[in-house]
């Protein structure tokens, strides 16, 4: 008999779809890297260290447990490990010391991803899990540089605790979402921050602060009084080296002292405008990626393109994002309603509460939240109306923990209450099958 | 604008359709071959009993095959010649089954219309007809025809389903554009025989030229319905939710809501049989694939060896899968020397390069596999269930309303072979017997055929 040719033999379908885990994952990756790459860009070196830090040792736990659990090393290339590792760098802020990090990394996959069982049984997402435990374990790394001076001294931070105790507590009490929760509480009663008390005292001379963030130089000139007044102003201020603040010349003679008084006399009773002036600046700064945070958060602009980039490649879908965005927005907003808040001024009700919603919506990390951890396949409900259960729930304990909880964040802490629910959600919102009478 | 027209409601997947190879080639004969094995089982139910003999001569058309009870139908020689053996093979489906193997001789015969005036048949004299034609239900199912159009109430609606969703076939689409008028028809009889109120021709949308030859012919007969192109539209369900908007209540038979569902490659076996006296021993295969020189719409002979019709289409070079079907369902073939039967629509043909096998990974809980599922059911939890064995589980969540669509498998990113388990899973089910995972057939995929 002839030589037959050998036939492949397996069962239908035999065509598959494109996709595949690791190429989902790797693209996730992918689509994170220009954020990353902002924010490397705008810290510095220590939060490319941390990113660095963070991935490799994603990948190297995932490498070791894997073998342990007698598989291949080679797993971690389906690129789940260093989504994790990407993810929670972002998390974190940039001048945290390297320990965090690497315990971080080792805590969310050794423990939260592969002592469930690897990929697809973790029933948190790894990323937020060890950002939970770090922020726990290590209290002081995380609050003391929780709120950052962007390139500034590393060691400033944590070589010489004692003597910046009191300034790293104003510099953290600063973050935007908590000074906002002081000022509706009522202990801070601008709603702005007040540079006076950001400084430490030997940097007030003679009643003349020694600093202004940048921002408040270019922001919007309202009138020529104010155009002159700020003019006056850069005639006796400088930028400094990090290129961030301007700081107070160091010989100033007595008149120019008084000038600067009668200056910034104007603008204290013009205090409305320099409200309008610093939200009308940092609302921008928000969405550019320029009003500080932790690494990822910082760039809501390079988040949202790469969400938008998996939202068309279908790897996540648009429902998840949309309705936890869509009800911390409204809920906030109708807060602010209700409350009758005023952050500006000159605006009226209804623009200042759009003004909270949307600082509420932008800062914080929460755009971060929307688009990659809410969204995590594994730890989302698997039906639509599942999803859309979860994520408005996402969005209310966001807005709960953010306006009456103890932390002026929680995203983090609502998606994770969220995930452990998802198997509840997901007997809940059974899709009534074809022919099925009630599902019985 | 796409989302006006009809399609059924749940899931579904999107696929590429590799179509635009075939569905322009004109139906051709392909070239009768030299000796063909017949299997006695090319429908569901009882194998048919053979009434030939080694040695016996026969013509084409000449009864080799009777049917055994009710549920069974009659097999016919597809060539003239003389029969030469009789022994075992395995169908295309992977079935064992008798076949019948003969030796072309003599001369092929041409069939004249003899019957043009049917219309004075009585409904059972047609049914009749039918069932000595052999005719079965040739979308693959191959559900006997005479048992089929008997439903034991009135029904309100036929349904023709020219869907055709697998990608690469193009045979109902090649019928429905040249013999239109043939076909509405064998729709005629069908309409006789079963009395429905409504007649509708459920067509997806990406076959423009049959759509429009339908309508150009209707002659009021049928209302033609196009649809909205997407995997699986000509599941019978499926096309009944699309067309109807009904849906048929589990376990049940499409009669039980009134639904009658006919293949358009069914009712122009139907035309021949009753106009020109022809039984079924011919029927219509698309064959397609990169590798193959003249991919097209045959019509082919019953019996006809996989690698006799590859043969006379050319291939370029050695193919290392054959599938028989479409891609979707299809099966695989271990050998290429397997027969052409009833319910053959296709073959197609896939190169070395061409075959992605990927090893299966953990499941990821994406969800897609619930999104394409056109049924509503949880494909990774029944997954879940099956692979720690726990078969009842599974079937309360719905394994058994599974269609074995495989748009969960095909869908999969980490390559999980669903349907498969739950074809597995329902065998076991069936025979009531539990079987742990390791034993049902992992997917591996094996080479056959190393020395022969």
């Amino acid at each position: 008999m002839e030589k037959k040719n050998k036939l492949f033999v397996d069962p239908s379908p035999h065509i598959h779809h494109y996709d595949s885990v690791s190429k989902i994952m790797w693209i996730v990756f992918i689509s994170l890297l220009p954020a990353a790459a902002w924010g490397v860009f705008y810290f510095g070196l220590p939060a490319l260290n941390v990113i660095l830090a963070s991935v490799f040792t994603c990948l190297i736990t995932e490498a070791v447990f894997s073998v342990w659990r007698k598989n291949s090393w080679k797993l971690i290339g389906d690129g789940s490990a260093a989504v994790t590792g990407i993810l929670l760098a972002f998390t974190l802020p940039p001048y945290v010391p390297l320990y965090v990090p690497i315990t971080g990394s080792f805590f969310a996959i050794g423990i939260v991803k592969q002592l469930f069982g690897g990929i697809g049984f973790n029933i948190m997402n790894p990323a937020l899990a060890g950002r939970v435990f770090v922020m726990f374990a290590w209290v002081g790394a995380m609050t003391s540089t929780a709120f950052f001076i962007p390139q500034a001294d590393q060691s400033f931070y944590y070589k010489d605790n004692e003597k910046s105790a009191i300034t790293l507590e104003a510099i953290s009490s600063a973050t935007p979402l908590g000074m906002l929760k002081n000022y509706i509480s009522g202990k801070i009663s601008s709603p702005i921050p007040d540079y006076k008390d950001m400084t430490s005292d030997d940097s007030v001379i003679d009643g003349i602060p020694a600093s202004f963030p940048k921002s408040l130089f270019e922001s919007e000139i309202l009138d020529n009084q104010d155009k002159n007044n700020q003019t006056a102003l850069l005639n006796l201020y400088q930028l400094d080296s990090s290129q961030t603040e301007y700081q107070l010349k160091k010989d100033l003679s007595s008149n120019e002292k008084e000038t600067l008084k009668q200056i910034l006399n104007i603008s204290k009773k013009e205090k409305s405008s320099a409200s309008l002036l610093y939200y009308k600046s940092y609302t921008k700064d928000l969405f550019l990626g320029k009003a500080g945070g932790s690494i990822g958060e910082v760039s809501v602009l390079f988040i949202f393109l790469g969400g938008l980039w998996l939202l068309k490649r279908r790897y996540i879908y648009w429902h998840i994002p949309a309705v936890f965005i869509g009800s911390v927005a409204a809920l906030t907003f109708l807060y602010a309603l209700s409350k009758n808040l005023i952050l500006v001024p000159e605006y009226g009700a209804v623009k200042n509460a759009f003004l909270f919603a949307y600082l509420h919506v932008l800062s914080g990390g929460l755009i971060l939240g929307a688009f990659y951890m809410a969204t995590d396949m594994i730890t989302t409900p698997l039906t639509l109306k599942g999803q859309i259960i979860m994520s408005f729930g996402i969005g209310f304990l966001t807005f709960i923990i953010r306006i009456f909880g103890g932390y002026p964040e929680g995203v983090m802490f609502a998606i994770l209450l969220m995930e452990l629910l998802v198997p509840f959600i997901d007997k809940m919102s059974k899709p009534k099958i074809y022919g099925w009478k009630n599902n019985e | 604008m796409n989302l006006l027209k009809k399609g059924f409601k749940r899931g579904g997947v999107k696929l590429p359709e590799h179509k635009e190879t075939t569905e322009h080639k004109k139906i051709i004969n392909a070239p009768v071959p030299k000796r063909v094995k017949i299997p006695l089982q090319q429908h569901i139910g009882k194998p048919a009993i053979p009434v030939v003999q080694i040695g016996d001569e026969v013509k084409e058309g000449t009864l080799i095959g009777k049917m055994d009870g009710d549920f069974s139908a009659n097999i016919h020689s597809s060539i003239p010649g003389k029969v030469i053996g009789i022994g075992d093979i395995y169908n295309p489906n992977a079935q064992k089954s008798r076949y019948i193997e003969i030796e072309f001789k003599g001369n092929i015969k041409y069939w004249e219309i003899k019957n043009s005036k049917w219309d004075l048949f009585s409904k059972d004299e047609l049914l009749e007809r039918i069932k000595n034609a052999g005719i079965v239900g040739m979308g693959g199912a191959t559900f006997p025809a005479h048992m089929k159009y008997k439903p034991p109430v009135p029904i309100e609606t036929l349904l023709i389903n020219g869907a055709e969703c697998e990608p690469f076939l193009t045979v109902d689409d090649r019928l429905m554009s040249e013999k239109a008028v043939e076909l509405r028809e064998g729709i005629r009889i069908l309409k006789k025989i079963l009395n429905p109120k409504k007649i509708f021709i459920g067509v997806e949308d990406n076959k423009i030229e049959a759509i429009e030859m339908l309508e150009k012919n209707s002659a009021n007969e049928y209302e033609v319905v196009p649809l909205r192109t997407r995997y699986p539209q000509g599941g019978e369900k499926q096309l009944i939710e699309a067309v109807l908007k009904v849906e048929v209540p589990s376990g049940a038979l499409p009669f039980q809501v009134g639904v009658v569902v006919a293949n358009i490659s069914t009712i122009y076996a139907i035309y021949e049989a009753i106009l020109f006296e022809k039984p079924l021993y011919e029927r219509l295969v698309t064959v397609s694939g990169q590798i193959v020189k003249w991919p097209g719409n045959y019509k082919v002979r019953i019996g006809t060896l996989i690698h006799d019709l590859l043969h006379d289409c050319q291939l370029f070079i050695n193919p290392a899968k054959i599938i028989s079907g479409g891609p979707m369902m299809g099966y695989s073939q271990l050998t290429d020397d397997t027969p052409i039967t009833k319910g053959t629509s296709g073959i197609v043909v896939f190169s070395k390069e061409e075959i992605k096998f990927k090893k299966e990974k953990p499941c990821i809980r994406c969800g897609r596999c619930m999104q394409a599922c056109p049924v509503g059911l949880f494909p990774n939890i029944m997954y879940n269930n099956i692979s720690i064995n726990d078969l009842q589980s599974a079937e309360k969540i719905g394994l058994k309303d599974c269609i074995e669509c495989g748009a969960c498998s095909f869908i999969c990113p980490s390559k999980i072979q669903l349907v498969n388990y739950f074809k597995s899973a329902k065998l076991n089910l069936k025979r009531n017997i539990s079987l742990s995972l390791n034993k049902i057939p992992r997917v591996k995929g094996f080479e056959y055929g190393k020395e022969k």
